[in-house]
């Protein structure tokens, strides 16, 4: 059954995986391994004698990440991601784990750049602070992904084991090392607050102390951010640009960039992370970051007005969330 | 060479699929044997994994039928191939309207529908039941985001997009009124709205002060319309809406759907982008977010009248805030 019409998908196909290939290692060789067919047979499906099927296709693609649809429709901007969920199979502890390696990776780089369109504060932000860290991790075990562990427990710091802990903070120590860009708006908070109110109406802790207490860091937190801002320098000495945006309250997403290299981490849905490196979709994401900061103010190393307003905004909700906390009856 | 039997098991599932997609009416073998200009025989060796399909009867079975074969392939791989639409002059505002409608007409012919918007922000058609606010949104898309040099320098009026565009609006609200849907919102959905109204006002791109005013009137009307919707739970072109408040997470607009039989799971990114996937991991974990969510939050439509009204009346605090702070 050999058909001798060369079909020309197939060989786009196989050109895009010899691409793949770093030019020491002899793409014959490398297609009869990866097929376990004979060296000719593999010439044969190079030459378009022999049809490549699909679960052949398959194997290319899983080894190299090569998107058929891409191939099929190449008007169509299709894009394969790298797609990370932290569910109850895919732990929190795995989750820090694969974070933290690719951070450890960016920061071993000598040319890094991060650029962080922040819709919520950047979570590593959060890992600074152990109260507020551990707050953000119960808070996502126990109500977003729904470990059962955590169904009947109340908030309390030590309900998140310590390796935990330390490995969340870990994350913010790498990101120190990372100069980068963050783009803000004053909502960036919103989300922590309502989930402090959700837990103080629920009732999952222990006194209304807790809730009031986590507030108090949170304004800690802002002020340290503050701080950093005003010197245009992370705690580590990397440099720190914030702005602040008006117009768009963007997702999460960020842009990584080394020496010859771009990464597009979107953060979605708070614990999902879609990773990619095509070149495509990060030139998209470059250039609509770019945009984002036309339409933005930078209030890092400059601007002090700007940058006092926009702190003191946010402080003063947190203060008067505070204090509406504050104001509900008995302990509770 | 070339004919195996142990190694299409990829090829009869994606078969397998088209069979589901044309339905009973149609014999299989027929249309594959048309489509792929083959005969009724080669068709059925096709068919039953003895002759292996070449990559372009692949394609031509792709554009055919538009199913993903990197899903197919890979269905509970890490890897997700995601289709992404950008807005941009290449893809324009009316391109993406055609695309929204065009989806809407699909998920109102489907027989078994399963819609579910996880939504930081108000599902934009609702903006597009008024002229005037349907022009304000597009207006700051073209001229901000997109940043069309047709409108670097012109400030908003009623009468600034394109008629055929405006039709188009009006259609994709229509539609997806018609169209039962689940949606989760918080009473965060109107905040981005009134940034930017707030935002163009300080930037000098109204005419009149009565633009802005007459802007926040469609807001409150908008929340006006969706709270009788929410409290009859059906929308006003017939489709059903089941309305759940949120209040512990702000999530990325999301939509899951399930479109005769298939999954697909969009989501909002960059503000107007779109990115697309049938992948079946990635639409099943999705599916459990939405239904986690939906687990916290509370069901305000045709039920709960005191929770409704409160969250309704929380949204018209937020406008009348703004519209008070109006210099």
């Amino acid at each position: 059954m050999s058909q001798t019409i060369t079909t020309s998908i197939q060989s786009v196909f196989l050109e895009q995986v010899r691409n793949r290939l770093s030019d020491k290692i002899s793409f014959v060789d490398k297609l009869a391994e990866l097929l376990n067919v004979s060296r000719d047979s593999a010439y044969r499906r190079i030459r378009g004698e022999t049809v490549l099927s699909l679960d052949e296709a398959k194997k290319l693609c899983d080894h190299y990440g090569v998107s058929l649809d891409a191939l099929m429709a190449p008007s169509i901007n299709t894009t394969l991601f790298h797609h990370r969920a932290m569910s109850t199979t895919y732990t929190l502890d795995m989750w820090l784990h694969s974070v933290g390696t690719n951070l450890q990776y960016i920061s071993s780089c000598e040319h890094k750049h991060m650029t962080f369109s922040a819709r919520d504060m950047p979570t590593f932000q959060h890992f600074r602070l152990p109260e507020l860290s551990a707050f953000k991790m119960f808070f996502w075990l126990k109500t977003v992904i729904k470990d059962p562990d955590y169904s009947s427990l109340l908030y309390k710091l030590e309900a998140i084991p310590s390796h935990i802990q330390q490995a969340a903070h870990k994350l913010w120590l790498l990101y120190a090392t990372v100069p980068s860009i963050e783009i803000w708006s004053e909502e960036a908070i919103n989300e922590t607050l309502k989930q402090i109110g959700y837990y103080h109406e629920c009732r999952f802790f222990a006194d209304k102390q807790q809730a009031i207490s986590l507030c108090n860091r949170l304004i800690d937190l802002i002020m340290i951010i503050k701080t950093e801002a005003r010197l245009g320098k992370k705690s580590d000495g990397a440099e720190y640009q914030l702005y602040v945006n008006e117009l768009l309250i963007a997702n999460n997403t960020v842009l990584a960039c080394m020496e010859n290299q771009r990464i597009v981490y979107i953060n979605y849905n708070t614990l999902n992370l879609l990773t990619t490196h095509e070149k495509s979709f990060c030139d998209k994401t470059e250039s609509y970051l770019n945009n984002l900061i036309k339409n933005s103010i930078l209030i890092s190393n400059s601007a002090e007005k700007e940058r006092n307003k926009f702190f003191n905004k946010m402080k003063a909700r947190i203060e008067d969330f505070k204090n509406k906390i504050n104001a509900t009856q008995g302990l509770l | 060479m070339g004919s195996s039997t142990s190694t299409t098991d990829i090829q009869s599932s994606f078969l397998g699929q088209i069979r589901n997609k044309i339905g009973d009416s149609i014999s299989f073998a027929d249309e594959l044997a048309e489509l792929l200009n083959v005969s009724r025989d080669s068709a059925y060796r096709r068919i039953r994994g003895e002759t292996v399909l070449s990559l372009d009867e692949v394609k031509k079975l792709y554009d055919q039928y538009g199913l993903s074969i990197d899903a197919i392939m890979s269905p509970n791989s890490n890897m997700v191939s995601i289709n992404h639409k950008t807005i941009d002059f290449h893809y324009s505002v009316k391109e993406w309207l055609n695309s929204l409608i065009q989806n809407l007409e699909l998920a109102k012919s489907s027989k078994d529908l399963e819609l579910i918007f996880a939504c930081k922000d108000l599902p934009v058609f609702n903006y597009f039941r008024f002229p005037e606010m349907a022009a304000f949104k597009l207006f700051v898309w073209s001229k901000s985001i997109i940043q069309d040099p047709q409108y670097e320098h012109s400030i908003y009026s009623p009468d600034i997009m394109p008629r055929e565009i405006m039709a188009d609006a009006a259609r994709a609200w229509s539609l997806y009124s018609s169209v039962a849907s689940t949606e989760i919102w918080s009473d965060e959905v109107v905040n981005s709205t009134i940034k930017q109204i707030e935002f163009y006002y300080e930037c000098g791109f109204f005419s009149h002060r009565n633009q802005v005013t007459g802007l926040y009137d469609c807001i409150l009307e908008i929340i006006k319309l969706s709270r009788a919707e929410a409290s009859e739970g059906k929308k006003s072109e017939g489709g059903s809406f089941e309305l759940y408040q949120n209040e512990i997470l702000i999530p990325d607009n999301t939509i899951y759907a399930r479109i005769q039989g298939q999954q697909v799971v969009f989501i909002n990114y960059n503000t107007m982008d779109t990115l697309t996937t049938h992948q079946k991991s990635f639409c099943a974990k999705t599916k459990v977010y939405v239904t986690n969510l939906i687990k916290n939050s509370a069901l305000i439509s045709a039920t709960a009248e005191k929770e409704r009204n409160r969250f309704f009346n929380k949204l018209e605090e937020k406008i009348t805030t703004s519209i008070n702070r109006l210099p």
